[in-house]
């Protein structure tokens, strides 16, 4: 009996150790400057290093886009006529750079498909509704809009009649025309 | 009449002097077709209006006229034009002062009011001035036939000299005398009118050259302008002064002959110093806001559309603006070369109203080396662990409350059938069982991801949009379980304004930058109607239970010591975030009346060094909130106009409080540390674990209690459950047994000693009570 007791006291004070040590070392490992970074992702975004150039997107709408300064896009791309965008053009992003100053050889060029977290458009739909910001209005616009690429797109349609069908209105540059 | 002298050749002269000839005979032929409809004379139509002129010049042109822009903050101080066509503000006859008409009539047109559309003794005094001089002296051009020029000819045609010009001009000006009224007819040429420096139309002529409105203008002024649109370039006021001022004297003149000033008059006139005070364009104080705007217009109202005279009022608020970049910008001096980052955006979003107080897209807008004008809140960026709150929102919709437990170690998940992902706590360590407050509050991945994979990607990506993350647009397969810690990229904006969601009791309002528009006419077009549009978007409680984590000062001490910058002076709730490689530091807090954003880091992406959103962006955000809370002044903003804001957040209505055995991370034991309140709502899930659900036993508070509160419950999965008990055998060497049936009767409970209860936690407010102050004491429970 008594040992029994001896024997429990034994392990109490083995747990209390234990249960100290545990302690301590929890507060030597709490390091307070390292706090939360993410951890690593299975599936990062991929660095974008190209930008394919889209109909209507002009530098400024780019360098908005990928937050990279204008200036910087002229200069990088070398582009002596910045006025001058094709939509298909390839537009460096950002180049990798070794410690011997070399340049890394880039990797397949990955084009930034939807940088404003839009959805691609099934194949061959090029109508896009979105809501204006200002009132929600439901609106569509073509390829060919000025503001085009720069809508975070959100209703895809093949065709105009869909769209109107849908209640959404054609925007024009002068406004909507609201039937 | 013109009065532009200039040599002009002798060929090209008769040539002109043939056309008038023409245009006299055949404009007299003319004059007598068309009559005047006997409508028009029995009632005359009123002096037109500005909503009247601009409905005659869009009918006459085809297009409506082009107008400055205006944009306003919330207390009406202009940040920025939009004129890029040129300025304009169209005005209504009324309006246009008597010594303007005067001095325009007696310059351009004496008998303007008496002829009917040409002025042919104008134009026989035109012809025989020429001859004798064989200069081109005068044109007899009426201010019909100027408007019909201006209104009808193509830009290349108005200055065309042709006969047929000619002609087209008079058919046109005889049109216009038939239909319209003299009224009409000058009120529409005093603002389609080009004065020279951008300004079209006499209201943006007074302001560009005076910094004045109309009615404030005086006759010497007045007399000024009225010479300036025969020959705006030559008598360009700002390059030309002296030619300006001798036109002014022309101008005198003319009034003089035309009867409109006596000899005296004209002459105290001339003498009169006329002092230029050009209008400057307001410094654009919010340049990052301004752009924004002016997207969300042209989305709206086009590229065109958006020069229509808009006046537009907007929710920023310039103090609050000015103190969020003063900030941003100390910071980086201050820190930015230990940490190396060069760049700082802050956003500042009301809840209730959904409008945004302050955008600060970067410390300083014209610097190229940070990119200054890419707009970092607008810009998708990864959030890091400042993600994890909507995660947990999504969670605590679904029957998760803060007492839920989560194993804390070691797990790994199979992607695309091959690669491995296991996520790690920033520590690198593993602690054991937790309840969702202590994983939240010291913002432990393992937990975060494992919570994302019990309730599944699509619930996170649904409550993600219904707070105001837009972003996520992608199809759901497109997400993997790096969400959790965010992996994804979210502008500083949106993530904000989830937070403000969150602070508004889980009330979405939209984003409404704007608070109103109206047109040039000064009729509302578009007015934020927050009240009417907003929804709810995670229940109230949700809400509540993720602002209490994250305003739970004590619970995130062990990542977070004091002292902090997330310690404020007064109750706020806030989550930090830090990216992958050091790129992105991010601090997002709120009250229940403000949320405030911060984003620290490279605008290139560049990597910082060591740096950690709550010791970099914490900071800013930390000093933003204590500069409002200092300025009394600035409450009114917030909707506490009284100078008194409120403490603490609204505890939801059909909730209880009930007391949980708590522990800090990794130091779990099975007798009770201590006891704290976790919110339940009223309807308990009160049914005991069965046989099935193996855990172990700890000390309940009162009954009834949910079953976590008593039942700490191993994995269900059984790789997972292994796992928890060799944890759980390895450190408490078997002393604890499994119990798989509770009892939860208050004097049979399984451990001996009844741990003390904590008193209530810093944020408990009662309900309906908003405006009271609630004294709080700072408690001490963890030794500190």
């Amino acid at each position: 009996m008594k040992s029994a007791f001896r024997f429990l006291s034994f392990l109490c004070a083995i747990w209390f150790l234990a249960a100290c040590a545990n302690n301590i070392f929890q507060i030597t490992q709490s390091a307070p400057g390292e706090i939360d970074q993410a951890a690593s992702t299975p599936t990062p975004t991929p660095t974008p290093y190209y930008y394919i150039v889209k109909p209507g997107d002009t530098l400024w709408t780019i360098s908005q886009k990928v937050g990279v300064d204008i200036e910087v896009l002229i200069q990088v791309n070398e582009l002596s006529n910045p006025d001058v965008i094709q939509p298909g053009d390839r537009l460096l992003i950002s180049k990798k750079v070794t410690i011997s100053g070399k340049p890394l050889p880039t990797p397949t060029p990955t084009p930034i498909p939807c940088m404003q977290g839009c959805i691609q458009p099934p194949e061959g739909c090029v109508v896009k509704g979105f809501r204006a910001r200002l009132d929600g209005m439901k609106l569509y616009v073509l390829p060919e809009d000025a503001i085009y690429p720069v809508q975070r797109g959100e209703t895809w349609f093949c065709r105009e009649e869909d769209a109107i069908a849908a209640g959404f209105v054609r925007w024009t540059p002068s406004g909507p025309k609201i039937p | 009449m013109m009065d532009i002298r200039f040599s002009l050749h002798p060929t090209l002269l008769r040539a002109f002097q043939r056309a008038l000839a023409i245009v006299l005979v055949l404009g007299l032929l003319l004059s007598i077709s068309p009559p005047r409809p006997t409508q028009a004379e029995s009632d005359p139509a009123p002096p037109p209006d500005a909503a009247r002129v601009i409905e005659l010049i869009t009918s006459l042109s085809g297009e409506e006229p082009f107008q400055t822009t205006r944009i306003y903050d919330r207390r009406g101080i202009l940040l920025a034009d939009i004129d890029d066509r040129g300025r304009r503000t169209i005005v209504g006859y009324n309006e246009i002062p008597d010594i303007v008409i005067q001095a325009t009539i007696a310059t351009e047109d004496r008998r303007f009011f008496q002829h009917q559309g040409i002025d042919y003794l104008a134009i026989v005094r035109a012809l025989w001035q020429n001859t004798q001089s064989e200069t081109i002296v005068s044109g007899g051009s009426t201010i019909t036939q100027q408007l019909a020029r201006i209104l009808f000819l193509s830009p290349s045609e108005r200055y065309e000299q042709s006969i047929q010009r000619k002609l087209k001009e008079v058919e046109l000006a005889q049109f216009l005398e038939t239909y319209y009224t003299k009224e009409e007819i000058l009120a529409m040429y005093l603002n389609m009118v080009y004065y020279g420096n951008q300004a079209y139309g006499i209201a943006a002529a007074a302001e560009v050259y005076f910094n004045k409105s109309l009615s404030e203008l005086t006759l010497a002024e007045a007399a000024l302008l009225a010479g300036l649109p025969q020959a705006p370039a030559m008598y360009d006021p700002f390059r030309y002064p002296e030619r300006a001022l001798e036109r002014q004297r022309t101008v005198i003149s003319l009034m003089q002959e035309a009867g409109f000033l006596t000899s005296s008059e004209a002459d105290a006139l001339r003498a009169q110093p006329v002092l230029f005070h050009p209008y400057q364009r307001p410094r654009n104080r919010a340049p990052h806001f301004v752009n924004y705007i002016r997207d969300i217009l042209i989305e709206r109202f086009g590229t065109e559309g958006i020069h229509r005279g808009y006046q537009v009022h907007t929710s920023l608020d310039l103090r609050y603006q000015a103190l969020a970049e003063r900030i941003a910008r100390a910071q980086v001096k201050r820190k930015g070369k230990k940490y190396r980052f060069s760049n700082a955006a802050v956003v500042i979003i009301q809840p209730q109203s959904g409008g945004i107080l302050a955008m600060v897209g970067s410390i300083d807008f014209n610097d190229k080396k940070i990119a200054g004008q890419v707009n970092m809140t607008t810009v998708p960026r990864q959030p890091g662990s400042a993600i994890k709150p909507i995660v947990y929102a999504a969670a605590f919709e679904r029957g998760w409350s803060p007492a839920s437990i989560i194993w804390d170690l070691p797990v790994y998940y199979t992607l695309d059938g091959r690669r491995r992902y296991a996520p790690r706590n920033i520590t690198g360590r593993f602690y054991g069982p937790l309840r969702l407050r202590m994983a939240l509050a010291n913002s432990l991945n393992v937990p975060a991801v494992k919570l994302l994979q019990a309730i599944g990607i699509p619930a996170v990506l649904e409550t993600a949009e219904k707070l105001g993350i837009k972003a996520w647009r992608q199809p759901q397969d497109q997400y993997g379980l790096s969400l959790a810690v965010g992996g994804y990229e979210v502008p500083l904006l949106e993530l904000t304004h989830a937070f403000a969601t969150i602070a508004n009791q889980g009330v979405y309002t939209p984003l409404y930058p704007i608070t109103e528009i109206r047109d040039g006419a000064g009729r509302v077009v578009f007015q934020a109607k927050p009240r009417e549009t907003q929804r709810q978007a995670i229940s109230p409680l949700a809400a509540y239970q993720l602002t209490s984590i994250l305003s739970d000062a004590r619970a995130r001490r062990m990542m977070f010591p004091r002292p902090s910058p997330l310690d404020t002076s007064q109750i706020t709730a806030v989550k930090t975030g830090t990216t992958d490689g050091w790129r992105d530091n991010l601090t997002v807090g709120f009250t229940s009346y403000l949320a405030v954003g911060v984003w620290i880091g490279n605008t290139n992406n560049k990597p910082m060094r060591n740096a950690v959103g709550v010791y970099t962006a914490g900071p800013i955000w930390h000093d933003v909130m204590e500069a409002i809370w200092a300025d009394e002044s600035l409450y009114d903003a917030l909707g506490y106009a009284d100078g008194v804001l409120p403490q603490g957040f609204i505890l939801p209505p059909d909730t209880v409080t009930i007391p949980v055995c708590d522990w800090l991370p990794g130091k779990f034991t099975p007798r009770c540390p201590r006891m704290v309140e976790e919110v339940y709502p009223a309807s308990l899930p009160t049914s005991l674990p069965t046989g099935r659900d193996r855990g172990y036993c700890l000390p309940a508070g009162a009954a009834p209690s949910p079953p976590e509160a008593y039942f700490l419950p191993l994995p269900k999965d059984t790789r997972s459950a292994a796992a928890a008990r060799n944890w759980v055998r390895k450190r408490f060497l078997r002393a604890v047994q499994h119990l798989n049936d509770c009892d939860t009767t208050p004097n049979k409970r399984p451990l001996v000693k009844q741990p003390k209860l904590l008193p209530p936690r810093q944020w408990v407010l009662s309900a309906e009570k908003m405006k009271t102050s609630v004294h709080l004491q700072a408690s001490n429970q963890y030794g500190e």
